[in-house]
């Protein structure tokens, strides 16, 4: 029921949008598809019942790394950061991509997508006192922008979605209309500029407390203690200035939050570092903390039988995959890749390394949430038969040798045992015909460096969505064409994780991340994983949501796919 | 006082004049051993495949994204010029910043070694509490049942894996029986700790706060991990002490205490377990040595923001900075605690001469 009002919703504002005309309606908007509805997700209480006050121990995989917020891209930071800071738009609590008010109360946009005006909330004032005025907000994005040299490099948020810096930054000119409105251009349309702008990189700092405390300089000059002594911002919660590192990071409720209908409730909430996820499971089972983060799927059963305790669980916004990088052989022959596709069946995988609802089986890198996701028509599913005939119809007959790569030391929600699903896959690929030569490194070890430079023909990975859009996904894994790799020979290491060989494949990315219009960029995302698809560019494998776990008297929690979690809304008993 | 024992325990030893000489090269000495050690360190860790980029950028490692992060932290550099950048910072005091979280090396070290100081202090304090009377104990009682159940008992508490103690009291007094906490220094929703900023919680709430209640819930988190990393140290001592102890008792001047009609508890204190000490306290100070440097496993699994949790994050998030340097700086604290206990031997034994 929830699923299909989502779904209303989403339809509406699509159409909205579509027939918007030249201005990008204010908030709320829906910029992407609906979302399905988590599960263990609260229900509305009544204000009454709300109690006010207490502190909330979250039990978290590690201190946050940084709270510049411009330089953050851990999740732990962003977490933290969520709480104290805010962006100009945000994203509807709970939602992957409807965008709601946040420190601005408005925009729009010209048709050609290529400036937009913002109108700010007035009276907002950061915690150290400071006026939010458009003079802040253009300063932050002018620091974006033109970010100091000694930074550059530690912000992949600024540099994935805007390019660079200076002339080369997407952002060509921030500018003060009044008070309570500014301006931004840009130097080329970005469909997804609005959606990306809830991206809590993009948070709106205080100026005044970034020069105070040295932001700008660089890492090692310790002068700048920014981040660790006094990250400020607007949001219901401020930092309380007590930051143990390995031990606990801690804030406290905005006494002068500026919008006092969505304060806080709690008084504090102290992040705990906990990187075992078993050892999590203790700590929430022994009282020691409230609430923690990423519980595994063996614990899911575990949490839902204690009385005492609640488990969330996320709506899916991750990939996991093999992927396949066409310039490694056999894989430059289509055939070789319907082969492996066809091989694997998904269902034994989600039943085996996913139970409890923890996956589910994928057929593209999109989820059926995105609009514009497109159902595999090429590889419909597991056929071992097919995976046979497309092996004896390829260039490598069986028994074909493949190199399979699989990491070490790493659970990820999309792949929780890379082994164990490694052992399952390469039985399913030799019952096909395929001799597999495994190959192994730790995740943090090398892997993702080999994998990312396009050494693996085969290899698992993943991706977890920041945001609902196929920018942030296919737009990433397939942007370097195999024109850019070089030759189907490399002899040296190229910068191809795909190279994905279908210039239609890169003509119809670019298209669609330009096209400011939600209707005509869904449907060029559309074609461009049709494309994909019937190139089996990658083998998509499931769909994982993660799950939190709560002791009975936390409440108010609303749980994000893209882990946008607000928790001014969080109450404790 | 018998006078045949008493030149030898009772009188105040003075040091000898060449233990200054003796402190002095061991000093020395620490250079080498430290040039040797940064140098192995260095190339060791980027003989190891990845780097900290990998950690950093997680899924977001693109070609493009990597060689940025890389060049960013001058890993791109030739190795030669990474370490002697490196190094000449450490001869200024600079032992450089993590790559995960650009916080100064010393910085956190500093703010992390007095959790493990207090841990390891702890855990020390059950070893020696229960060790030493339990291995005198056995000693005096040689082959009695209660020697036997010592013996394996220490057998046991050697051969025990800290993670599966440790998970097991965690399980009982935690999870099942609710006594102890499991995770942390102390319960963070109801105390807070905002004054001295010394991170020596026992003596911040003990003296600073006058606070019984927060010292005791300081020590109620306290106990699962001292008692899971006190537990090796336990058996070892126990299992020193019983044979120096047993070693000692035979000795002619002990016979002698004995007939002189000295009280069996004297002739303990002041005749066998002195004469016992030296390997007690070798044992002792070695041991120490090991926990300062950080009890990994036991930081781990009770979530204790100490050197060695902090240590074991840095190498698996292959943070060269941190493992460099928190690797000389560990070294320099075991060197410097075993060259106290050389010193030491000089008081238990004054006939031990420093060449």
């Amino acid at each position: 029921m929830r699923t299909k009002l989502a779904s209303l919703l989403a339809i509406a504002a699509l159409a909205a949008a579509a027939c918007g005309g030249n201005t990008t309606t204010p908030a709320p908007t829906q910029a992407g598809g609906a979302t399905s509805a988590p599960t263990g997700a609260p229900t509305a209480v009544p204000t009454s019942a709300i109690k006010a006050g207490g502190t909330w121990v979250f039990g978290s995989a590690s201190d946050p790394t940084t709270l510049d917020a411009i330089l953050m891209q851990d999740g732990e930071s962003i977490r933290i950061a969520q709480q104290i800071y805010e962006t100009l738009v945000k994203l509807q609590p709970g939602s992957a991509s409807t965008l709601v008010p946040g420190l601005a109360k408005s925009w729009e946009a010209t048709p050609d997508g290529l400036t937009y005006t913002f109108h700010l909330q007035t009276g907002v004032k950061f915690s150290d006192g400071t006026a939010f005025n458009a003079d802040a907000a253009v300063a932050n994005v002018l620091r974006w922008k033109n970010l100091p040299d000694a930074l550059q490099g530690d912000d992949y948020y600024d540099i994935t979605v805007f390019g660079g810096y200076g002339d080369k930054s997407l952002i060509k000119s921030a500018t003060k209309v009044d008070d309570a409105t500014f301006t931004m251009v840009l130097t080329t349309p970005k469909a997804d500029f609005l959606t990306a702008m809830t991206l809590a990189p993009f948070s709106i700092q205080s100026p005044t407390a970034l020069a105070a405390h040295n932001a700008d300089k660089g890492s090692k000059d310790t002068t700048n203690d920014y981040w660790q002594k006094a990250p400020t911002g607007t949001g219901p919660f401020m930092f309380a200035g007590d930051f143990v590192p390995g031990d606990h990071y801690t804030i406290v409720k905005n006494p002068n939050y500026w919008d006092t209908a969505n304060a806080a409730h709690l008084d504090k909430v102290i992040f705990k570092p906990i990187a075992d996820s078993a050892q999590r499971l203790t700590a929430l089972k022994s009282g020691t903390v409230d609430t923690i983060d990423f519980v595994d799927a063996n614990q899911l059963n575990d949490i839902k039988s204690d009385t005492t305790l609640q488990l969330i669980t996320r709506s899916p916004l991750d990939i996991g995959r093999l992927n396949i990088n066409q310039t490694v052989k056999p894989f430059d022959d289509i055939n070789v890749r319907k082969a492996v596709s066809y091989a694997i069946d998904r269902k034994a995988i989600i039943d085996t390394f996913f139970p409890n609802g923890a996956g589910q089986a994928a057929d593209s890198d999109l989820l059926p949430s995105m609009p514009a996701y497109e159902p595999n028509a090429t590889v419909t599913g597991f056929d071992l038969q097919k995976a046979k005939d497309a092996l004896a119809a390829s260039s490598c007959k069986a028994p074909c040798s493949i190199d399979f790569s699989y990491p070490d030391s790493v659970s990820r929600p999309y792949m929780v045992d890379p082994k164990g699903e490694f052992e399952a896959i390469r039985t399913m690929l030799e019952a096909a015909g395929f001799k597999v030569n495994p190959q192994h490194k730790p995740w943090k070890g090398g892997y993702l460096n080999d994998e990312a430079n396009g050494k693996y023909g085969l290899a698992f990975i993943g991706w977890i969505y920041d945001y609902a859009d196929p920018a942030d996904g296919p737009g990433i894994f397939y942007s370097t064409s195999l024109a850019k790799c070089g030759s189907l020979t490399p002899t040296t290491p190229h910068n191809c994780e795909a190279a994905e060989d279908n210039p239609a494949v890169a003509a119809g990315m670019a298209k669609a991340i330009a096209e400011p219009d939600t209707a005509k960029r869904t449907q060029a995302w559309k074609d461009v994983m049709k494309l994909i698809n019937a190139d089996v560019a990658d083998v998509p494998l499931v769909w994982a949501g993660s799950s939190l776990g709560l002791t009975a008297k936390i409440h108010g929690f609303v749980p994000s796919p893209t882990q946008t979690e607000y928790y001014n809304s969080v109450w404790k008993d | 006082m018998p006078p045949g024992t008493r030149h030898i325990f009772t009188q105040q030893p003075e040091l000898p004049p060449s233990v200054l000489k003796f402190i002095v090269r061991r000093l020395i000495l620490l250079v080498p051993i430290l040039f040797g050690l940064s140098l192995f360190m260095v190339v060791f860790l980027h003989l190891l495949p990845g780097d900290p980029c990998g950690a950093i950028l997680g899924e977001h490692s693109t070609a493009e994204n990597l060689a940025r992060c890389q060049h960013g932290l001058g890993l791109d550099k030739p190795l030669y010029q990474q370490y002697f950048e490196y190094m000449s910072g450490v001869f200024h005091g600079d032992f450089g910043v993590s790559a995960t979280n650009k916080v100064s090396v010393a910085t956190s070290f500093l703010t992390r070694f007095p959790a493990t100081i207090e841990l390891a202090v702890s855990a020390m304090i059950i070893a020696i509490g229960v060790g030493i009377p339990l291995g005198v104990a056995a000693a005096k009682r040689q082959y009695s049942l209660f020697d036997n159940f010592a013996t394996v008992a220490s057998l046991i508490g050697i051969s025990i894996p800290i993670f599966f103690l440790g998970l097991l009291l965690q399980y009982v007094f935690g999870v099942w029986l609710h006594w102890l906490p499991t995770a942390g220094r102390y319960d963070l929703g109801a105390y807070s700790y905002d004054g001295a900023g010394t991170n020596f919680l026992l003596w911040e709430s003990l003296v600073i706060d006058h606070d019984p209640a927060k010292f005791a819930d300081v020590v109620r988190h306290l106990i699962l991990p001292a008692l899971a990393l006190g537990t090796i140290p336990l058996a070892v001592v126990a299992r020193i002490t019983r044979s120096a102890v047993i070693e000692v008792l035979s000795e002619d001047y002990v016979r002698t205490a004995r007939a002189k009609g000295l009280t069996s508890r004297r002739v303990d204190s002041r005749h066998v377990l002195r004469n016992a000490m030296l390997p007690i306290v070798t044992v002792i100070g070695l041991q120490t040595g090991l926990l300062l440097g950080g009890a990994v496993l036991t930081e781990q699994i009770f979530s204790w923001g100490g050197v060695g949790n902090w240590l074991f994050q840095a190498a698996v998030d292959k943070d060269f900075v941190v493992i460099q340097s928190g690797a000389l700086i560990l070294a320099t604290i075991f060197v410097v605690v075993n060259l106290l206990v050389d010193i030491s031997y000089a008081y238990l034994n004054p006939r031990i001469r420093y060449s």
